[in-house]
């Protein structure tokens, strides 16, 4: 990634889904799933399949419907419409007690009154295991989240990290085929979060369980799943691994959430062969890839998205066009040239069209940057960087 | 600034908190007017009734020597202790039947919707700004001989005649403490309920809990505090009353209360009086402390 604006070639996947493999099953169906609270439609006909042993996670903004979702999953909220089926069965009328996933929440919900030990081995004592075998079960549970020694203190005696890790081990206790996390990092500092989010991803592996994630956080859901699936305002606006949102966003809402993204409006497709296509935009026209042309025909108008880190710059004057090497090819004006540690940050004026400008981020090397504000230049991309939107935003 | 430094920028002297105290001078004024007035009025009757507690009477004259003649007086005498433990057995009884429809009305409310619940507290909470003995009279009515009970049986045909046997007894006195301090339960219940966050009862049902588990291995537990504190508001307010067993207790509910009383009325022998006071204090305290303790369990501390 680090050589991505000097050379922007890899990086993006064609492939929207990749990950576990068309063979994996189904373990949880969700159909035309809707939620009215009175008058108010918080989702609306989510159609979402959660695979066997996959890290998938539900990402939006606060009001996007992502947590409602989550209830729903585990029998905390009743929904209005559709089907939630679990590994074939339906499970609507199956009371939370009885519902074979367990829930990690987002203030640990530990009991205060029971020690570190009692509260993993809940699962089990109301199941009726012996105190013995709960015990011996809870202590390796402390142990699979790192906590052996601890089981004698209570959750106020636990810092954030830790109380998190039990309510992890209180949840795998059950042998859950499914857990549930909701935002369960949220209440955690920085670095703290980052540490817990490594362990997260590790721990998922290791079990084998099927992690169904609730954030708010891009980078969070990008650097932990299989698959994200970005909600807004109810709906699900994409669903794919991190690479495939990150280079191949679908919509307006999906290609601006994920850090930042040079929109050129008023596109409009004018090839769509099976090889690549091709797209008329006021900068030109561009080669695009094939697989980014996804829905679109010819002569469907669209915008087209180009990440700043995938655009490279070389200096001199130059022609709008598409070069030998494939890479499209536009001239620029720079207007600020401004470093930001790792990055250069550059804002570079279209001349074929002044008024929009275009933002790149060119890797930072010792000795100052080779353009300086004013310089004419030419901004350089691979057709694969290149995503498209919908038109008429 | 206009305190520090009143003639400044044209404001006249005085015209904004003028040219009073100094900052720190004021705030001591303030403290000793906020903790001197409570300490006057509050703990300086208290003090005077320990000192009281210590002397005797000669007669009508109250005699200002150190004794603990009253407190020999009080364990010698058998009528007197008899009736010490008898108003503690009782206050126990109350606080243990309040204990339980405390609970139940807490727990009844803390289950119902939203829009209701407050509103039903509330209801729960307005007997507390009545006069107590509106109350007790209430409860007159409620258990005489023309009172809801008999009218009651009398129409059910259990009972040809009104009975007697509701009012003026021991019995009567339970049930009106019992019936004046349920809001000194309920509350502190009901208070402890709703501190309970809604996703521990979700948590233990997401981990397979039925509804009586979870009640039995969260809900009560964590309620337990305010239950503490419930049963020693109740029990306090019980072993020191003595308007309840005035006015519904007739001879059978002479209390320790009434006893105290006594000696302040008709008795006239303010020292003794006043060391039965303290025995009672005394009582209080102990019950206080133990409540204090049980109520702030060692997994609140961290």
């Amino acid at each position: 990634m680090t050589d991505v604006a000097i050379d922007p070639g890899a990086g993006a996947t064609p492939d929207e889904v990749s990950a576990p493999g068309p063979e994996a099953g189904i373990l949880l169906r969700i159909e035309g799933v809707s939620k009215d609270y009175g008058p108010v439609r918080v989702l609306d006909d989510i159609d979402l399949d959660v695979r066997n042993g996959e890290f998938i996670t539900i990402l939006g903004p606060s009001g996007s419907g992502k947590t409602t979702l989550l209830r729903l999953i585990g029998g905390f909220t009743d929904l209005t419409e559709g089907r939630i089926v679990f590994d074939g069965a339906d499970i609507a009328g199956v009371p939370i007690n009885r519902r074979p996933f367990n829930t990690v929440f987002q203030d640990y919900a530990l009991f205060p009154h029971m020690t570190v030990v009692r509260n993993v081995g809940y699962g089990l004592m109301v199941r009726g295991v012996s105190k013995r075998d709960t015990e011996r079960r809870a202590a390796a549970a402390l142990e699979t989240v790192g906590l052996t020694g601890f089981g004698e203190r209570y959750p106020a005696q636990l810092s954030g990290g830790q109380k998190q890790r039990v309510a992890l081990a209180r949840a795998l206790i059950c042998e859950p085929r499914l857990i549930l996390l909701d935002e369960p990092l949220a209440a955690l500092d920085a670095a703290l979060r980052r540490q817990m989010q490594q362990f997260l991803k590790a721990l998922q592996r290791r079990t084998g369980i099927t992690f169904l994630f609730v954030t708010h956080d891009q980078e969070e859901a990008i650097t932990m799943s299989d698959r994200v699936c970005v909600m807004d305002d109810g709906r699900i606006e994409q669903l794919g691994t991190p690479e495939a949102l990150y280079y191949r966003p679908r919509t307006h809402f999906v290609a601006t959430f994920f850090g930042d993204n040079n929109l050129i409006d008023s596109g409009r497709v004018v090839a769509a062969g099976p090889g690549a296509g091709s797209v008329d935009t006021p900068l030109g026209r561009l080669a695009v890839a094939a697989d980014a042309l996804g829905p679109f025909s010819e002569g469907d108008p669209v915008v087209v998205a180009v990440r700043p880190e995938s655009i490279g710059l070389e200096a001199g004057e130059g022609e709008a066009a598409v070069g030998d090497d494939g890479r499209n090819r536009v001239a620029v004006d720079l207007e600020t040239v401004e470093f930001v540690g790792p990055v250069t940050q550059v804002m570079a004026r279209v001349r074929a069209a002044p008024d929009i400008r275009l933002e790149i981020k060119v890797p930072s090397r010792a000795g100052g940057a080779p353009v300086a504000p004013g310089d004419s230049a030419v901004a350089l991309f691979e057709p694969a960087a290149c995503a498209l939107l919908a038109g008429h935003r | 600034m206009t305190a520090l430094d009143p003639g400044r920028d044209g404001v006249p002297a005085g015209g904004g908190r003028g040219p009073g105290l100094p900052e720190p001078a004021l705030k001591a004024a303030w403290a000793a007017v906020v903790w001197g007035l409570p300490a006057v009025v509050i703990l300086a009757p208290l003090a005077a009734f320990l000192v009281y507690a210590f002397w005797y009477t000669d007669g009508p004259q109250v005699v200002r020597d150190f004794t603990l003649r009253n407190f020999v007086t009080f364990v010698e005498n058998d009528s007197y202790t008899r009736v010490f433990l008898k108003t503690l057995g009782l206050a126990v009884q109350v606080m243990l039947v309040n204990l339980a429809l405390g609970y139940a009305v807490a727990y009844q409310l803390w289950r119902m919707p939203a829009r209701w619940r407050y509103t039903l507290v509330l209801a729960l909470a307005v007997p507390l700004l009545m006069s107590y003995i509106i109350k007790i009279y209430a409860m007159r009515g409620v258990l005489g001989t023309n009172g809801i009970i008999n009218a009651t049986l009398v129409f059910l045909g259990v009972i040809e005649e009104p009975l007697g046997v509701f009012l003026f007894n021991l019995t009567a006195v339970r049930i009106t403490l019992s019936v004046v301090l349920l809001p000194f339960m309920a509350l502190p219940i009901f208070v402890a309920l709703e501190k309970i966050p809604a996703t521990l009862l979700q948590a233990s049902d997401d981990l397979g809990a039925t509804r009586w588990q979870t009640f039995r291995n969260v809900v009560l537990p964590l309620s337990l505090p305010g239950a503490t504190i419930g049963a020693m508001f109740t029990f306090v307010l019980a072993v020191g009353d003595f308007l309840a067993p005035e006015l519904v207790g007739g001879v059978q509910g002479f209390t320790y209360g009434r006893l105290v009383f006594s000696q302040f009325g008709m008795a006239f022998n303010w020292p003794f009086g006043a060391a039965l006071s303290v025995v009672l204090l005394g009582v209080a305290l102990v019950v206080i402390v133990v409540a204090a303790r049980a109520g702030s369990p060692k997994w609140q501390r961290p």
